[in-house]
């Protein structure tokens, strides 16, 4: 009976490590591990323009509804830019991600997506001269769910050299 | 009778269960002590949620590549040059986590230039060297045996070794960020900017006015300012501050640099950002910056050359 008893400790044991894994699996921890290459994967741009290269400065991390985020990149001289911005849809519910680009030494607000038609989720521009530029990601809040719901968020920046185009 | 059935589990649940529960608790005391891994992992994985997402709004500051650095410059047809690069031997002076960590952003930055100018014979030793020191810093998983292999396989595709080498430093970069070790990322990150401005540098030669390679290594200024703030962020880290000290005089150069008034472009249909100023470097702000790289360099990477 002993013996039964201690195998059947063993099992249960073994059982309940287990499913404290499955439980962790669930859990934004291992988030984070997936999260790493969110932008290449999903932040598709739809139109299919020539020319635009991944950008080292992109990133993915994991976020929670209403998180805000700052971050700076670099933008230089010749080159154009595009900003794409996705998240996992337990996140933002198809609501869209509101982003601001400021001057990173003036803070002069240069693009504003609550502001623009449509909220866009990416913004290309041309690079007039070498500046630190300074993004201010914020994600839509959740009132709907009381469990707190973790997802990814991606941002994509792509460049090319100026195209020049017309007649020189 | 509902009392009785009540009454009689409870008498199974004493005799019966209860040792069970007690061994089950033991057993799980006893997983989780001897498990130090597993209990560090956990530790290192909640704290990248509190990275992530408590502090609101936490600042990122983002380098680009020590790669694009370079392929710019071979655009503009910048060559590269010989016994630049920081000595094999010298890894065997990298004894301390601070200079394995600069020197694995270090020798990153000197296997892009490899690849960016197609200096083929340099390739695998440069990524044994990161590898050794991958190991060393517990994120051995970024350079495996496959990597090696592909390597081997696409010594002759610039184009195939650029993209192995953005990958590993890519993976380097999450690994660490993910692991809670923002500060040896720091630290990385600083040893690979250092070096590939003075790699720069030192392959695009003697001040020329109006030259394109030059005013892009002015524009530096921009990613070393998002490097000092990214140092200053982790500074609470003994071994970041000392490397932030290390680079304050290449920062304060840059920053010397003037800013003059520069026409606005402007593209119908399209927006342009950029303001109404760019740098404007002179001779002296480059010769200065040159002489400042070199010493940079050469303390963070524990190199003896004076000059070039």
């Amino acid at each position: 009976m002993s013996r039964i008893l201690i195998l059947i400790t063993f099992f249960a044991s073994l059982l309940l490590t287990n499913e404290s894994k499955a439980q962790k699996g669930s859990t934004p921890i291992e988030k984070t591990y997936y999260c790493t290459d969110f932008h290449k994967k999903m932040c598709k741009f739809e139109k299919k323009d020539l020319e635009f290269k991944y950008n080292s400065q992109s990133r993915s991390a994991l976020f929670r509804p209403g998180q805000v985020s700052v971050f700076s990149f670099t933008s230089f001289k010749g080159y154009d830019y595009r900003l794409t911005f996705c998240g996992e849809e337990n996140l933002t519910k198809g609501a869209p991600i509101a982003f601001k680009v400021t001057d990173a030494k003036t803070n002069t607000v240069l693009f504003d997506s609550e502001t623009a038609e449509n909220s866009p989720k990416e913004f290309e521009f041309i690079c007039n001269n070498s500046l630190n530029l300074k993004v201010e990601m914020t994600l839509p809040e959740d009132e709907s769910s009381e469990k707190a719901s973790y997802g990814c968020v991606g941002f994509l920046l792509q460049s090319r050299r100026n195209l020049q185009t017309g007649f020189k | 009778m509902q009392n009785e059935i009540l009454k009689f589990d409870m008498n199974l649940m004493l005799k019966r269960v209860f040792p069970i529960f007690v061994a089950v608790v033991f057993h799980s005391i006893v997983l989780t002590s001897c498990g130090g891994d597993s209990g560090k992992e956990k530790d290192l994985a909640d704290t990248s949620i509190v990275n992530d997402t408590n502090i609101s709004p936490e600042a990122f500051f983002q380098v680009p590549l020590p790669g694009d650095l370079f392929l710019q410059l071979k655009e503009f047809g910048v060559k590269a040059k010989g016994n630049l690069l920081n000595p094999i031997e010298n890894i065997n002076k990298y004894t301390d986590q601070k200079l394995k960590a600069i020197n694995f952003g270090t020798y990153s930055s000197d296997l892009f230039y490899c690849s960016t100018f197609d200096q083929k014979a340099d390739v695998l030793k440069y990524f044994n060297n990161m590898k050794k020191l991958a190991d060393e810093l517990g994120i051995s998983s970024v350079i495996n045996d496959e990597t090696l292999k592909r390597i081997e396989k696409n010594l002759s595709n610039k184009d195939s070794l650029n993209k192995i080498t953005n990958e590993v430093f890519f993976d380097a970069s999450s690994n660490l960020e993910r692991n809670g070790q923002g500060a040896t990322l720091a630290l990385v990150v600083a040893g690979g900017l250092s070096e590939s401005i003075y790699l720069s540098i030192q392959s695009v030669g003697a001040f020329k006015d109006n030259n394109p390679s030059i005013q892009y290594i002015a524009d530096q200024k921009y990613p070393l300012e998002n490097l000092f703030q990214y140092l200053e962020k982790n500074a609470g880290d003994e071994k970041v501050a000392q490397t932030k000290n290390s680079i304050k005089p290449l920062k304060e150069a840059f920053d010397e640099i003037k800013e003059d008034v520069s026409e606005r472009q402007t593209v119908a249909g399209k927006n342009v950002i950029g303001g109404s100023t760019k740098l404007s470097i002179t001779k002296e702000d480059y010769e200065k910056i040159s002489a400042i790289a070199l010493s940079v360099r050469n303390e963070l990477t524990l190199n003896n050359s004076i000059s070039k």
